[in-house]
C-alpha cells in the first residue's frame, strides 16, 4: 500500500485521458492536482505586469482584486453588487491574453464531461468569478480551510456537498510562498480553534501526521480539496500572484459552478 | 466596550445561547468565564429574523450552531447572561 501524500502531476496536455484523477483529489487520496503549463508564462508575466502596477486598498491583510464571497458572508446583497462591479475590472487585467478563467472552465469541461460548467447564479445573480491574490514580501496565509458549506450558509453555493479550489500560478515567489498541504479535514469542533481575524491556529493539526510542501511553476494549474487544512508559507523574494476559483457540484447534479 | 470571541454551545432559546469563550479582547474591563451566556440583542447574520424575538430555538441552532462569533457586550442581566450584540468574525478561509 502506498502512504505517501503525493500530488498528482499531469501535463495540460494529458488532462482528457485524467478524469478519474479528480476524484482522488476529492476523496483527499491526493492533496493536489498539478496541471502543468496550463497558461502561457508570457500572459502570466503580462498579467503579473498589470497586478503590479494596480493600486490596491490598504484594509486588506493580503492585497487582492475581484470579489472574495467570504469576505461578504453578512452582506450577500453587497457581494452581488461588489461582484458586477469588478468584472470589468478583471476583465481588463486579461484583455488580449487569453482569458484564464475561461481555460479553466474548459478544463473543467474535460474532467467533468458529463457535467455543464457555468459561473454559479442566484436568483438571477451572478457570482464572482476569479480573485487575483498578492502576496508580497513577508505575506503569508495561515492554517485555513476554504468552504462555503459550513460559513457560507446564506449563499446558493453553500448547498453542493462537493467543493474544489482551482489555482493558476500567475507568478511564483522565487523564495517562499510555497503551499501546504495538511491530511487533515475540517470538522465543525475545530471552530474552538479558529484565530479572531483568518484561518486556525497550529493545533488544528496537532493530530496530522501527514503533510506536503508543493510549489507550483508559472502558469500551472492546481486544484485541490480545500475542506483539508492548507497554509502558505511566507513569501521571501518577488511577489507572489495567483488567480483563485471555486467549484462545486454534487455526484448526481448536472452542473458545475464556480465562483470566487 | 467589551468584547469576547467563541464557539455557539448550547441554544437555549431563540435569542439565547450558551458561548464558549476562546479569546477575550486585551483591555476587557471584566472578567468572563469558559462559558457565558449570551443574549442576542443585534446580529449582523441575515438569515435570522429582524425581530429576534420572533426567532426560534430551531434557527438559532441551525444559523449559529457551532459557529464562531464575537460578542460585543453591552450589559450584564440579573441573571448573569449578557445582552450581546452578536457577528460573524473573521474568516475560516478564503
Amino acid at each position: 500500500m502506498n502512504l505517501q501524500w503525493n500530488p498528482i502531476e499531469i501535463d495540460y496536455n494529458e488532462i482528457g485521458q485524467n478524469k478519474k484523477t479528480i476524484e482522488k483529489i476529492i476523496t483527499g487520496e491526493s492533496p493536489a492536482l498539478i496541471i502543468r503549463n496550463f497558461y502561457n508564462n508570457d500572459s502570466c508575466k503580462t498579467i503579473a505586469q498589470r497586478v503590479e502596477t494596480k493600486t490596491f486598498e490598504n484594509n486588506e491583510k493580503i492585497k487582492k482584486i475581484g470579489v472574495s464571497l467570504v469576505s461578504f458572508i453578512s452582506r450577500k446583497s453587497e457581494y452581488f453588487v461588489q461582484a458586477d462591479a469588478l468584472r470589468k475590472t478583471i476583465r481588463d487585467l486579461f484583455s488580449d491574453l487569453e482569458d484564464p478563467r475561461k481555460k479553466i472552465h474548459t478544463a473543467l469541461q474535460a474532467l467533468f464531461p458529463e457535467k455543464q460548467i457555468t459561473i454559479a447564479v442566484e436568483n438571477g445573480k451572478k457570482y464572482a468569478c476569479g480573485v487575483i491574490r498578492l502576496h508580497e514580501l513577508g505575506d503569508f496565509a495561515s492554517i485555513h480551510r476554504d468552504n462555503a458549506r459550513f460559513e457560507a450558509r446564506s449563499f446558493g453555493v453553500s448547498k453542493f456537498p462537493i467543493q474544489l479550489s482551482t489555482v493558476l500560478y500567475i507568478q511564483q515567489s522565487k523564495k517562499g510562498g510555497e503551499l501546504v498541504l495538511h491530511k487533515k479535514s475540517w470538522k465543525k469542533s475545530d471552530e474552538k480553534f479558529r484565530n479572531i481575524d483568518f484561518g486556525y491556529s497550529r493545533d488544528v493539526i496537532a493530530d496530522c501526521t501527514q503533510s506536503v510542501r508543493i510549489k507550483p511553476n508559472q502558469g500551472d494549474l492546481v486544484i485541490i480539496n480545500p475542506i483539508y487544512y492548507h497554509e502558505i508559507l511566507p513569501v521571501r523574494a518577488n511577489n507572489r500572484i495567483t488567480l483563485g476559483l471555486f467549484l462545486a457540484f454534487s455526484r448526481h447534479g448536472d452542473k458545475v459552478v464556480t465562483w470566487s | 466596550m467589551d468584547i469576547i470571541w467563541g464557539n455557539v454551545g448550547k441554544v437555549l432559546s431563540g435569542n439565547i445561547f450558551e458561548l464558549n469563550v476562546t479569546h477575550r479582547k486585551n483591555g476587557n474591563k471584566k472578567d468572563y468565564s469558559e462559558i457565558e451566556k449570551i443574549k442576542v440583542i443585534q446580529t449582523d447574520i441575515m438569515s435570522l429574523p429582524a425581530d429576534l424575538n420572533e426567532c426560534t430555538i430551531e434557527q438559532l441552532e441551525q444559523n449559529l450552531g457551532g459557529s464562531f462569533v464575537k460578542c460585543e457586550i453591552k450589559d450584564r442581566e440579573s441573571d448573569g447572561s449578557l445582552k450581546s450584540v452578536v457577528s460573524h468574525s473573521g474568516q475560516g478561509g478564503y
